[in-house]
């Protein structure tokens, strides 16, 4: 029996060529679509569960107001939270990442990103160590951990346990221990560990033992299930804010506990570690993979049903001749499974082909391993699903026929077998509507932030941090970059206005509400700021040389309401800020110093002679020269170090590279979506044409144009492109919506978006079926009559 | 008796008349006759044929085979009863394009679980008596009409039915094809097979033991 529905099933499958080469051609495609974009969904929600104790470990968090929540925490506050609180194992603390300058015999790299982490890391966190003593390694102060890409690039095929490395041309640290490589789903990304003791040298966070200074990730390893139930971990939270309250009454800061597991994806923190995914993003690509699936099921049955006339003989034949209802479904249902296993084999050959290229795309580093034995069983449940969806339509409806009806001629079909297909034609193109208008969108938004006028010129800023030497030697760097031309044109600044992650509560100005807890984030800037970005001064004076001494301070538009004030009567007003009082002399316009997903907050600038940054403009045709004589500038003064620059705008494009990275991925499975529609509109076309074949010839005989009945036969396949268009409108309009409002800055959803949308889709499919529907024009009508 | 039909009515309303198909047939068939059901085209003819394999419903009357009532039988057993009992020969030979001749044979005994190795044995009988064992890997589309007529007919007759409804079987064949059908029926007749086929040849008619002559659903 079995044998008997294979074969016939690829008998049908040889002989129809072009229909099954349509139907096995969409399955694939969509699950060659799916299967990537739920490798790219399982990579995302996988970070940081390699952690043997993953979920018993949670990271502190700081809320300061609603808008202003960060991933640090004071470092005295987690050294001593353990020892007030018994549930919690062990407290870990890791310094932000940075680069450091590494030499080994005489060789230099510039190496990151490095962390100081104390010395139970290895216990808390787990990264196996391929040599050295794990219990160990972090014990003594100039101890380092490297990880083995690292080793093998400083030491070769030596093994580099007990080598030295000196840091930053000063300290030599001795290597105690090789780490595997950092898997690329761990919210860590490390070269480096040293151990916390040395940093604690000279960090006067951790000397002091500070509680109201913000500067470390802190890490919590709790029993286990000790905060295991939503009520015992709102008890906790409740018991580490209390402690908090106590020891620091003065600040009204909100803690809270993130679970590590959902650092990578829920996290909406300020001053984080780099590379964060969304769970928005997960949840749509997750959404979207389904629904290209969907998309292409849907072609197979509306082809199958389409079809349903030819293979109705058959039908009727097998039940005549004894074939029970149950036999036929499971026949039909076969068919379909083996086509979609087909295909799957198929997909499987298309995602080993383009998993380089989705790498690229999406700037991660999947693998596709078949040994696994949870892909082999993802894979086989989605060839089976997709299997059963797209048969049982099929499968229902065919079994359904009554023998005699269909042998004696041909098969009527039905008017709500025409309405389902034409639901399922309709859904096939709101999809297509919808992601072609989310792309456009998602497009217009990211140019729009490329574009958008911050308040200042991005362009042609070269930037080159403060690095070994050069911090001591700010003023010799000041004196030679002014006397070159190319140069002089140059401001050195604490933080580039691209991410500024400071904030203080320490500010007061006459009138200020006592109760008032505002957050102002601050820059600390030379005298040439505001010319060197060319930002606009909308009253009073840049800074001079004595600024400093004067405590002088430029505050921005938004300041200026915060405070109450206007233009006019700000200027001269006295400001305290972090205990320094001062008088305003200067407004300076609005401009984001954050990303565009933040609105614009109260700006302090505050004169300062010395800072991280110098920054230079030049100009469009000088770029290369400038950095030639920057280069010899650093080099004079600080040899040991490699001179790194970068541009802003650079920086500035990268903090939106998740943005970008979604809305290329978006676009490509949009046309593919369009794609795997369209294939099986070409396919449902054929089909309606053929079995208007006679209708076709006697209304040619009658002398109906060519036109006019391309024009008769397209039009219904319009109408449903038309209703596909109208119902997607709402949903597109309210999904992206909701996407825009997470930037404080964005574009407003403008119609025509939506019409060029619909309109491309309309001219898709247009031409899809307008081929078919042109080659039965043009036939010649006695062929379809003698037929009859 | 095999099956008895009594006061068997068929009709359909079209435009809120009331049209018949069937009107008031009675008919009893004794086991090994050979009987021709005759008449014009619209004359119910098939539609009888196909009542009578129960592959139709009627509207009104009792339909008895083997002493079962058939008309108050649910689908599902008349289903088995007409495939236990029952084969068709159809004018244009209904085999399944996509299967070879010793496959198209095969299928009515899939159908009815017989092990793999009694449905090679069936078959190949088959093959042999019908003198096809050359044609059995061809396709239809391979064969000349009055070949396909003979594995259609190889085919009703591979699960032993009692009976055997042939819907105007050389109707698309040539004369001596269709000669050498009618004498294959005859000798399956004399071999105790009830046959009943509908024919518009009297020629056709002739070889078998009764004719029915229907008129616009009426049995004259």
């Amino acid at each position: 029996m079995l044998r008997n529905h294979i074969r016939t099933a690829w008998r049908n499958f040889v002989k129809n060529k072009w229909y099954s080469l349509l139907n096995i051609g969409g399955l694939t495609i969509g699950m060659a679509c799916s299967i990537l974009i739920l490798l790219w969904v399982q990579n995302e929600s996988s970070y940081d569960t390699f952690h043997s104790n993953v979920d018993n470990i949670y990271r502190l968090t700081a809320e300061a107001n609603e808008n202003f929540k960060a991933a640090v925490s004071p470092a005295g506050m987690v050294e001593e939270l353990p020892n007030q609180i018994p549930e919690i194992k062990s407290s870990l603390r890791l310094s932000a990442p940075f680069e450091a300058l590494v030499e080994i015999d005489d060789q230099k790299f510039k190496e990151g990103p490095v962390f100081y982490a104390d010395p139970n890391f290895l216990d808390v966190f787990t990264f196996p160590l391929i040599e050295g003593e794990s219990k160990t390694a972090l014990d003594s102060p100039d101890g380092i951990l490297i990880t083995e890409v690292t080793a093998k690039k400083y030491f070769g095929a030596e093994s580099a346990l007990g080598k030295t490395i000196k840091i930053d041309n000063g300290d030599t640290f001795t290597v105690k221990g090789v780490l595997a490589d950092v898997p690329s789903n761990s919210h860590l990304q490390f070269n480096i560990i040293i151990p916390m003791t040395y940093h604690a040298k000279n960090d006067s966070d951790l000397v002091n033992k500070v509680w109201n200074s913000f500067n470390f990730y802190g890490y919590f390893q709790f029993e286990e299930s000790a905060i295991s139930t939503p009520e015992k971990f709102s008890k906790m939270v409740a018991k580490i804010n209390q402690i908090y309250a106590e020891r620091a009454p003065e600040y009204e800061i909100i803690f809270n506990l993130q679970p590590l597991k959902d650092i990578h994806l829920h996290s909406d923190l300020q001053i984080d570690l780099p590379g964060h995914g969304n769970i928005q993003y997960v949840n749509i690509f997750f959404l979207v993979a389904f629904i290209i699936l969907i998309v292409a099921c849907i072609n197979y049955m509306n082809l199958a049903t389409a079809r349903s006339s030819r293979r109705a003989k058959e039908v009727g034949l097998r039940k005549v001749i004894g074939a029970g209802r149950r036999q036929l479904i499971l026949q039909f249902l076969g068919e379909s499974l083996i086509i979609s296993f087909l295909s799957l084999v198929l997909a499987i050959g298309l995602v080993y082909l383009f998993l380089p290229a989705f790498n690229h795309l999406s700037q991660k580093e999947l693998v596709f391993s078949l040994t696994d034995p949870l892909l082999w069983s993802t894979l086989l449940f989605i060839a089976l699903i997709t299997g059963l969806i797209s048969g049982s339509y099929p499968a229902l409806f065919l079994s359904g026929f009554k023998p005699i009806k269909v042998l004696k001629g041909r098969l009527k079909l039905s008017k709500y077998n025409l309405l389902f297909r034409n639901g399922l034609v309709v859904s096939q193109f709101v999809v297509s509507v919808l992601l072609l208008i989310g792309t456009t969108v998602i497009y217009k938004q990211l140019t729009f932030i490329k574009n958008k006028n911050l308040g200042y010129d991005k362009s042609n800023l070269v930037y080159v941090p403060m690095e070994g030497e050069m911090w001591g030697k700010q003023d010799a760097l000041k004196a030679a970059l002014a006397e070159n031309p190319l140069t002089n044109n140059f401001s050195i600044i604490s933080d580039l206005p691209a991410n500024l992650v400071t904030g203080d509560f320490d500010i007061h100005w006459e009138g200020k509400d006592p109760n008032e807890q505002i957050l102002f984030p601050s820059i600390r800037a030379d005298e040439n700021f505001l010319d060197v970005f060319q930002m606009t001064l909308l009253n009073g004076r840049g800074f001079s040389k004595t600024s400093s001494e004067n405590n002088d301070y430029i505050i921005n538009e938004t300041a200026v309401k915060v405070m109450g004030g206007n233009l006019e009567n700000i200027l001269g007003k006295t400001l305290t800020f972090k205990e320094r009082k001062g008088t305003i002399i200067g407004v300076v316009k609005d401009f984001n110093y954050k990303q565009l997903q933040y609105a614009i907050e109260p700006l302090v600038i505050r004169h300062g002679g010395f800072g991280n940054l110098a920054v230079v403009r030049t100009s469009p045709k000088s770029t290369e020269s400038t950095i030639a004589a920057l280069e010899n500038i650093y080099h004079t003064l600080n040899p040991a170090y490699p001179m790194v620059y970068n541009f802003v705008d650079a920086n500035l494009d990268s903090q939106y590279k998740g943005e970008q990275q979604m809305g290329s991925i978006f676009k490509v499975f949009a046309i593919l979506a369009i794609f795997i529609s369209c294939l099986g509109l070409y396919g449902l076309s054929a089909f309606m044409t053929e079995q208007r074949f006679k209708e076709i010839g006697v209304r040619k005989v009658l002398g109906a144009s060519a036109l006019r009945l391309v024009n008769m036969l397209s039009k219904d396949f319009l109408k449903l492109v038309f209703v596909a268009f109208v119902l997607a409108i709402p949903i597109a309009w309210y999904v992206m919506s909701k996407w825009l409002e997470e930037y404080a800055f964005h574009i407003e959803l403008q119609w025509w978006v939506f019409v060029l949308a619909g309109f491309t889709v309309l001219i898709v499919a247009l031409s899809t079926v307008s081929y078919q529907s042109l080659k039965a024009s043009l036939a010649n009508p006695i062929k379809s009559l003698r037929t009859e | 008796m095999l099956l008895q039909l009594n006061n068997i009515f068929k009709w359909v309303n079209s435009g809120g008349q009331r049209i018949f198909l069937l009107k008031d047939i009675n008919l009893n068939v004794e086991e090994g006759e050979f009987i021709s059901i005759m008449g014009p085209s619209g004359s119910g003819k098939s539609t009888l044929l196909n009542v009578i394999g129960m592959l139709d419903a009627f509207d009104e009357g009792e339909y008895n085979f083997l002493d079962e009532s058939v008309h108050t039988l649910k689908e599902k057993h008349r289903a088995n009863l007409y495939k236990e009992y029952i084969g068709f020969v159809f004018q244009s030979y209904h085999l399944l394009d996509e299967l070879t001749v010793k496959e198209n044979l095969e299928m009515p005994l899939l159908y009815k679980k017989f092990k793999g190795s009694e449905r090679k044995a069936m078959v190949a009988d088959m093959l042999d008596r019908f003198n096809i064992v050359g044609k059995k890997d061809l396709f239809p589309a391979q064969l000349s009409g009055g070949q396909q007529q003979l594995v259609g007919i190889a085919r009703a007759l591979i699960s032993s039915p009692k009976l055997i409804l042939a819907d105007e079987p050389t109707g698309n064949l040539n004369s001596k094809q269709g000669e050498e059908i009618m004498e294959l029926f005859k000798q399956l007749n004399n071999e105790g097979v009830t046959i009943i086929q509908v024919t518009h040849s009297e020629k056709n008619a002739e070889y078998g033991s009764r004719v029915i002559n229907l008129l616009d659903g009426r049995m004259i």
